[in-house]
């Protein structure tokens, strides 16, 4: 069975255009671009008697981290495409008519589907929560670029074989908000499971900071007290206590430290930084729509689009609170909205 | 579906700067075949106005020299649809957006700061021209590989080998690692995994880069088991405190190697004392910590002086005579968690017994912060029974006459107490040790001594004749004996022997009897070694061992041992029987003992045997009673001085019946030392999940 270590390894070794050779298992000879003679890899131990000149690659150890390091060299933004879907889903208008709600009485005019690429960004943020140990995470968050809204369904769609550098197509690419827009919506995301992450080991770590420190001048004070015992003996008996006296301050000066070092530890802090970007163009149909009514004025054309990847339509932006919301209403001047704002107007 | 074009529709690229510089901006197929319409107008809008640009179908571009005017490092541009009759379409550099990404750090509501990476402004900025989806998937597994996770999630269990860990295990760990924080006492009844337990602490550690320089501490006895163990169920390589190497380099080697095995009675000793508490050390793992109860001796001082981040104490016995035990081996975890000695006797020391515990709810709150005890009835495991059968297998005549011989020259020179040459006390025991094997594991040391010159001409004659006929000896009485009991035995069985001689005696005989026998020793390589398992695993039905080189494999397929020699250390045929008899073992493990009638190996069965009844011991529980013999020589030291001393063999059989009572005693003595500790510590420490 190959380990996920191997497999970095080999990918690793092809895409940086070097060969890799398993001469038995876990043992590699890999040959880097650019350099003549190969180098010994293996990552078990027990080879390494029989196999001298092989370096151990795993985790803990310089060459991994360097390994590591240089992979994440080779890039962080990618941008791909995801053309495989169905594009002419069967009764189209009726899945929208179903999905959104109309005023009563009105019916909701579709004109010919046309598709247009969406941009989606998934940004994977490295979370390092520091005190006097180091944990991390790497958190993700994926926003649809075109309403700028978090979702959640792209993740697993990047197992995905049909997932390619180029498009397939030569449909226009939908408007999109800013990526910094983007990328901010992320990080508040991320910044939602941090904050709570990092209070909860934050009080975690001051209880228990709190019970050590409590403990810790206990136990001086119980080790004070027995010298002042032991120099008031000494004292009964004409004995030196000078000895003793100075140990007494030394332990007066050893309690100082450690609390101070379990109080400097208590601490956690968070740090959140950007470590990977991936754009995802990917087909949806937008669709223009208005609502008529027998003896009404059409509304004005509003864009709608179904998205092949949920099968659904995707809710309409509310142009007063912002809102997405499935229920459309509109105002008696006739202008969109949403069913709470429409009732306000 | 044929797209179509309106006016307002556009189309963004991110282009690399040097294809830019060149003079082209790749297009995907798709857009070329959009664009290559009859009539179509392409420009660029550059700071020189509308720039023409073409269509080169052959390189699938946009070609012309205004694309120079757009580059930059990092070039984000749009194609825009300004009219469809004719198809116009320009080239431009979008405005730069002029949202402000706000760096200011953040307090939460508990007061942890949370600060953001400035460079992550720059980064959406000028990340550069992407990279394919392969390599953005490498960068990505790299960074996921990079991240130091919460002790929540174990890294390193994908990095077990030829093992999984039980549950039981894994809450250890993660208890150990969390919420103890690397500093524990481990407890667990014999036969759980603590040395597994241990291990995958060391693993998990290595493997977040948080212990590098790690320091085993272990009987003597233990320290190739825990070397064997390190390599073979964790991948993680080490260097024993005996190894040549390490001699070699002095009291300089305790700051060359990272992961170093010693005997805890060596490194207490100067000069390795000062050497090794000169270093910091990441991680210290004391095995067998029971030897650490009592704070007055060198060894407690010498490991509280150890600088250590992590500290794990392995003991099946915390306490044996004294609460104050506990005190000492908790204090070297956590000062001051059970505060001073004076304060912990009045607090938790009943004053008319000092192995009875008051305040206990008091005292378990606070020990449950270091210590974990897993027990057998807890853990729901049942280990499968040991049925075990003792061979008294009587010799053939010329065979006697040979083991008579040796052992009356061994015993005579042991007396004489040589000391160095030809003839000290290591050469005659393995001799005699070779001999209670076979005649032909014997027969190379009694050639060797026959041709050594040191020795008198009388001497080397005289072995010269019993090397001569252990090397002519065909009738082997041991040999016939295994011969009939695997021929009645029905499924796989493991043979053990000590000796290559032995094993390849053996291999002649099964071999020639028809059966499929697959030989493993520490002479095989790595790969070798995994295909004799698999063969065994697979058609054949004998696998011929030696002890080296078979310690941490998975035999656990098979349920029948052969003991053909028997090793003079109990631990070591504990070992033997541990290869198969362990958790999860599924059927009963039948174990026969093969030794020759009247001897010294048959001497130790019977005490073994027949006195604690070793054979159908828990695996560790012949550990915990040889512990309480209270002895400070090695078990088989002690055996090996009484045979020597003995003037002859019934004073021999005397000595070895007053150790069997010894044994006897000693075995009563952990009876009653676990109901204690079931009494002391209940069900309370395990650990949560």
């Amino acid at each position: 069975m190959i380990t996920p270590l191997e497999h970095f390894l080999r990918d690793y070794a092809e895409a940086v255009d070097g060969l890799w050779d398993e001469i038995e298992p876990q043992v590699y000879d890999v040959l880097w671009p650019d350099t003549e003679q190969p180098i010994r890899l293996t990552f078990d131990p027990e080879a390494l008697p029989e196999h001298p000149s092989a370096q151990l690659l795993t985790f803990g150890l310089p060459l991994l981290a360097e390994l590591l390091s240089a992979a994440q060299e080779r890039g962080q933004v990618a941008h791909i495409y995801h053309d495989d879907m169905n594009l002419q889903p069967y009764r189209l208008d009726q899945q929208v008519r179903r999905d959104l709600h109309v005023p009563a009485g009105m019916n909701l005019e579709l004109a010919a589907p046309r598709p247009y690429y969406v941009a989606h960004c998934i940004c994977w943020f490295e979370v390092s929560y520091l005190g006097d140990e180091k944990t991390q995470a790497l958190i993700s968050a994926a926003v649809d670029r075109r309403y700028g809204r978090l979702v959640r369904h792209l993740e697993p769609l990047l197992a995905h074989p049909g997932l390619g550098d180029e498009r397939r197509w030569a449909f226009p690419d939908a408007p999109a908000i800013p990526l910094e827009r983007a990328y901010l919506i992320a990080r508040e995301r991320v910044v939602r499971s941090v904050v709570t992450e990092a209070n909860s080991q934050q009080r975690e770590r001051q209880g228990r900071a709190d019970r050590e420190i409590e403990r810790m001048e206990r136990y001086f004070a119980d080790m004070a007290e027995d010298l002042v015992v032991r120099m008031t003996k000494a004292t009964a008996k004409g004995e030196d206590t000078a000895p003793l006296a100075q140990r007494k301050v030394a332990l007066g000066r050893e309690a100082a430290l450690r609390i101070d070092e379990l109080r400097r530890k208590a601490g956690v802090r968070a740090q959140l930084r950007l470590r990977n970007l991936l754009h995802l163009s990917a087909p949806r149909l937008f669709l223009r729509a208005r609502l008529i009514a027998p003896k009404q004025t059409p509304s004005p054309t509003f864009s709608i689009s179904w998205d092949p990847l949920t099968e659904k339509t995707d809710a309409i932006d509310c142009p007063t609170c912002n809102r997405p919301t499935y229920t459309l209403a509109l105002t008696r001047r006739g202008e969109l909205r949403c069913d709470a704002c429409a009732d306000r107007a | 579906m044929i797209p179509t074009v309106e006016v307002g529709d556009t189309w963004e690229f991110v282009a690399r700067a040097g294809d830019l510089l060149a003079g082209h901006l790749p297009l995907a197929p798709a857009l070329l075949s959009l664009l290559s319409t009859d009539g179509v107008s392409l420009v660029a809008e550059t700071t020189r106005g509308l720039q023409p640009l073409a269509l080169d179908p052959a390189m699938c571009a946009l070609v012309g020299s205004a694309l120079r005017d757009l580059a930059a490092p990092a070039t984000h541009l749009r194609l825009e649809c300004r009219a469809v009759a004719p198809l116009t379409l320009h080239l431009l550099r979008p405005s730069a957006s002029s949202i402000a990404i706000p760096a200011a750090p953040i307090t939460t509501d508990d007061g942890v700061p949370l600060t953001f990476d400035p460079q992550d402004t720059a980064r959406l900025a000028a990340f550069g021209a992407p990279i394919g989806w392969s390599d953005f998937r490498l960068s990505l597994q790299a960074a996921q590989f990079a991240i130091v996770a919460g002790f929540d999630e174990l890294l390193a269990t994908p990095l077990l080998r030829d093992m999984e860990l039980l549950e039981h295990q894994l809450r250890t760990v993660r208890t150990v690692l969390r919420r103890m924080r690397g500093r524990a006492l481990l407890c667990d009844e014999v036969g759980l995994g603590k040395t597994v337990e241990a291990g995958m602490v060391m693993l998990e550690l290595a493997t977040r880069g948080l212990a590098r320089r790690t320091l085993v501490l272990t009987p003597p006895s233990l320290v190739e088991q825990w070397q064997g163990e390190l390599r073979r169920k964790f991948g993680l390589d080490s260097i024993a405190y005996d190894d040549p190497i390490f001699r070699e380099q002095g009291a300089a080697s305790w700051g060359l190697h990272e992961r170093i095995i010693a005997s805890f009675h060596t490194a207490k000793r100067e000069p390795h004392r000062s050497a090794i508490l000169a270093h910091e050390w990441d991680l210290v793992i004391v095995d067998e910590a029971h030897h650490l109860r009592n704070r007055n001796t060198i060894l407690w001082q010498f490991a509280a002086e150890l600088r250590k981040k992590y500290i794990l104490l392995l003991t099946a016995t915390p306490v044996q005579n004294n609460m104050e035990e506990l005190f000492n081996l908790v204090t070297l975890l956590q000062p001051g968690l059970l505060r001073t000695a004076r304060v912990f006797q009045q607090q938790f020391v009943d004053r008319r017994d000092k192995l009875t515990p008051r305040n206990m709810d008091q005292l378990h709150d606070l020990l449950a912060e270091v210590m974990v005890r897993n027990r057998r009835s807890t853990v729901g495991l049942t280990l499968t029974r040991r049925i075990a059968r003792t061979e008294s297998v009587p010799l053939a005549p010329d065979e006697r006459l040979l083991y008579d011989g040796v052992s009356a020259f061994v015993r005579r020179h042991l007396h004489a107490g040589v000391g160095r040459g030809p003839l000290n006390r290591m050469t005659l025991l393995s001799l005699q040790r070779a001999l209670g094997s076979s005649s032909p594991a014997a027969a190379p040391a009694l050639e060797r001594l026959a041709l050594d010159e040191r020795l008198p001409v009388a001497e080397r004659e005289t072995v010269k004749i019993l090397a001569d006929t252990a090397r002519s000896l065909t009738d082997h009485a041991k040999l016939n004996r295994l011969s009939e009991l695997v021929r009645a035995f029905p499924d796989k069985l493991v043979i053990f022997t000590q000796f290559r001689e032995t094993q390849a005696l053996l291999q002649r005989r099964l071999s020639a009897d028809g059966e499929q026998v697959v030989m493993f020793h520490g002479g095989l390589t790595r790969v070798q070694k995994e295909e004799a398992v698999t063969a065994f695993r697979g058609p054949a039905r004998l696998l011929l061992t030696t002890d080296a080189g078979s310690e941490g494999r998975n035999l656990q397929f098979c349920n029948g041992i052969v003991n053909f020699d028997l090793p003079w250390n109990p631990m070591r045929i504990e070992q033997r029987i541990g290869r198969l008899s362990r958790i999860g073992q599924a059927r009963d493990v039948y174990v026969f003992n093969l030794a020759a009638a009247n001897t010294l190996e048959s001497a130790i069965l019977h005490l073994l045997d027949a006195k604690i009844a070793m054979f159908e011991l828990v695996i560790g529980e012949v550990d915990m009673i040889l512990g309480n013999l209270d002895d400070e020589q090695e078990f088989e030291d002690l055996l090996a001085d009484m045979w020597a001393s003995a003037p002859d063999d019934a004073a021999f059989y005397t000595a070895i019946d007053q150790l069997g009572e010894r044994l006897v005693a000693a075995r009563g003595a952990y009876q009653r030392q676990r109901a204690h500790d079931d009494k002391l510590f209940g069900e309370r420490f395990a650990p949560e999940g």
